[in-house]
């Protein structure tokens, strides 16, 4: 195996491929506080990409519940239970060293394994196959059914009844990951796997892929998927047209995913950064992505302790209990939900930008504006400013100029579907 | 749907097992989530109706435990907190 660094865990790792990174990368952030999980993001990809047959139980996109939800059922818990075992076996501990954060270490380092690093003999990765009744119900078991009286739309008029959870959850929102050291490219017997130079996206070769699973076992996330109509694996694409800029809708220029540009709650940020030979992200203090991930570090990475350096993070939820939390996004999620909560300048403008053009923003810059309001958040004292976010495209062009208070314009209840 | 009864090891029978909370924890989220929308500007007609619609389960689900009142004050006092010079809380 080779040596490569993954500057989420802080360190060199263990990997199937020598070190080589694109261009660019392909990166998200998903804002959990502001999800309602009304599942436009899942019906989007669902109608542009898994239509067909043998793709019925196949979601891309999807949304869980945490703690209790998953797709495919208990797929992080499981993969944490065999990562926590061979920890055993090995006889070592899963920690993190905050103390050793750098420019290099953002979040410290990891001492723990990776899921490449506790693989067996004959593995690249650590994993395990979900059977099929583990993808047959997206949520299943996690929204709680309900009684009410049915609507114009007939929805339930009878309802079923389950006893209510009584704890706190919050939405997950889950796409592949496109990762820098994608264990499915790692794990693929054919090499079908490619992650692409000029935009990071992994993709699947259908033409060389045989349907070994293999992807699949050995993905922490499970975001590839096996159909069983073309006995070949599929996954998500990050809908490549539309960030290649050929797309015809794109006029030129790279456009978010479906899922993203969808997004009613506003929850989602979708672009490409620029990627350094070794794999950092080029200091760009003025593109949105480069503030939430690096300057405010606000956004983090999705279980990074697996050690595939994925690159959707997300803004933790602030009502969740911290060492769920912390086992979930690493030792970064304290400062990120303390910053997030009493949000800097910067950081206020740039939320702003969240779902208000279909096109990737590519810089940013704050026109500052009077303060509005001076009050207290978290004990201590905080000013609010109504200071202009604008966004500009690939070439430049002004796409979105939002301040930070915004009026809001409702469509009238006659044309309130009329898209 | 089939009219006849599920049989005991029918794995798509509902058996729901509740997963218990500690005191305050969806007063919390219920706060977070509020706090969210009022930020963005969502008056009270707009966000009750997130809380009052069975189509969102976390915020309705806030709203079925601690009910209408509970919601509307939460929305009245973050409103204010955030738009301490405006007069009007709802439009609705």
């Amino acid at each position: 195996m080779a040596e490569v660094f993954n500057w989420h865990l802080g360190r060199k790792m263990t990997y199937a491929f020598d070190e080589a990174h694109p261009q660019r990368q392909f990166v998200a952030v998903f804002n959990i506080n502001r999800c309602i999980g009304c599942q436009t993001c899942t019906g989007a990809c669902k109608a542009t990409w898994t239509f067909s047959k043998g793709q019925e139980y196949m979601w891309w996109n999807n949304v869980e519940s945490k703690p209790y939800g998953g797709y495919p059922q208990h797929w992080d818990i499981k993969i944490l239970q065999l990562l926590e075992a061979a920890h055993q076996a090995a006889g070592r501990s899963a920690e993190w060293d905050p103390s050793k954060a750098g420019p290099t270490a953002p979040y410290g380092v990891y001492d723990g394994l990776t899921i490449s690093e506790a693989a067996g003999a004959e593995e690249q990765a650590l994993g395990y196959l979900p059977p099929d009744a583990e993808w047959r119900a997206p949520n299943f078991y996690e929204d709680t059914s309900t009684a009410y009286p049915g609507d114009r739309l007939g929805i339930s008029l009878e309802g079923a009844s389950l006893p209510e959870h009584q704890t706190w959850f919050f939405y997950l929102q889950r796409i592949c990951n496109h990762c820098t050291y994608p264990a499915c490219a790692a794990a693929c017997p054919r090499h079908a796997i490619y992650k692409r130079p000029e935009d990071g996206i992994v993709l699947i070769d259908q033409a060389r892929c045989r349907g070994y699973r293999k992807c699949v076992e050995q993905c922490p996330y499970k975001k590839p998927m096996y159909r069983g109509t073309t006995r070949t694996s599929e996954k998500c694409v990050a809908c490549y047209p539309r960030v290649e800029a050929s797309d015809p809708l794109s006029e030129g220029v790279p456009m978010e995913t479906r899922c993203m540009a969808v997004c009613p709650g506003k929850i989602r940020l979708n672009g490409l950064v620029d990627v350094t030979a070794d794999g950092a992200w080029v200091e760009a203090p003025d593109h949105p992505l480069y503030t939430l991930v690096r300057q405010e570090q606000v956004a983090l990475p999705l279980y990074p302790q697996f050690g595939t350096e994925p690159n959707i993070y997300y803004i933790p939820p602030r009502w969740a209990p911290r060492a769920y939390l912390r086992q979930m996004f690493g030792p970064g999620v304290d400062q990120a939900i303390a910053r997030y909560a009493a949000p800097s300048r910067r950081l206020l403008a740039v939320l702003q930008l969240f779902r208000t053009t279909q096109r990737m923003i590519f810089r940013y810059e704050v026109e500052e504006g009077p303060l509005v309001l001076e009050t207290e958040v978290g004990g201590l004292p905080w000013q609010m400013y109504d200071d202009t976010a604008i966004g500009f495209d690939a070439q430049g062009r002004e796409v979105a100029r939002l301040s930070v208070i915004e009026p809001i314009y409702e469509r009238p209840a006659e044309r309130v579907n009329s898209i | 749907m089939p009219t006849k009864d599920l049989e005991h090891d029918d794995p798509m029978n509902l058996v729901g097992m509740v997963l218990p909370g500690d005191a305050g924890q969806v007063e919390t989220m219920a706060e977070c989530i509020v706090e969210e929308y009022v930020r963005l500007g969502w008056d009270e007609r707009r966000l009750f109706s997130l809380f009052a619609s069975p189509m969102f389960l976390a915020t309705h689900r806030i709203y079925r435990q601690k009910g209408e009142g509970y919601v509307r004050r939460l929305i009245r006092q973050t409103w204010r907190k955030y738009h301490p010079s405006s007069t009007e809380v709802s439009h609705g």
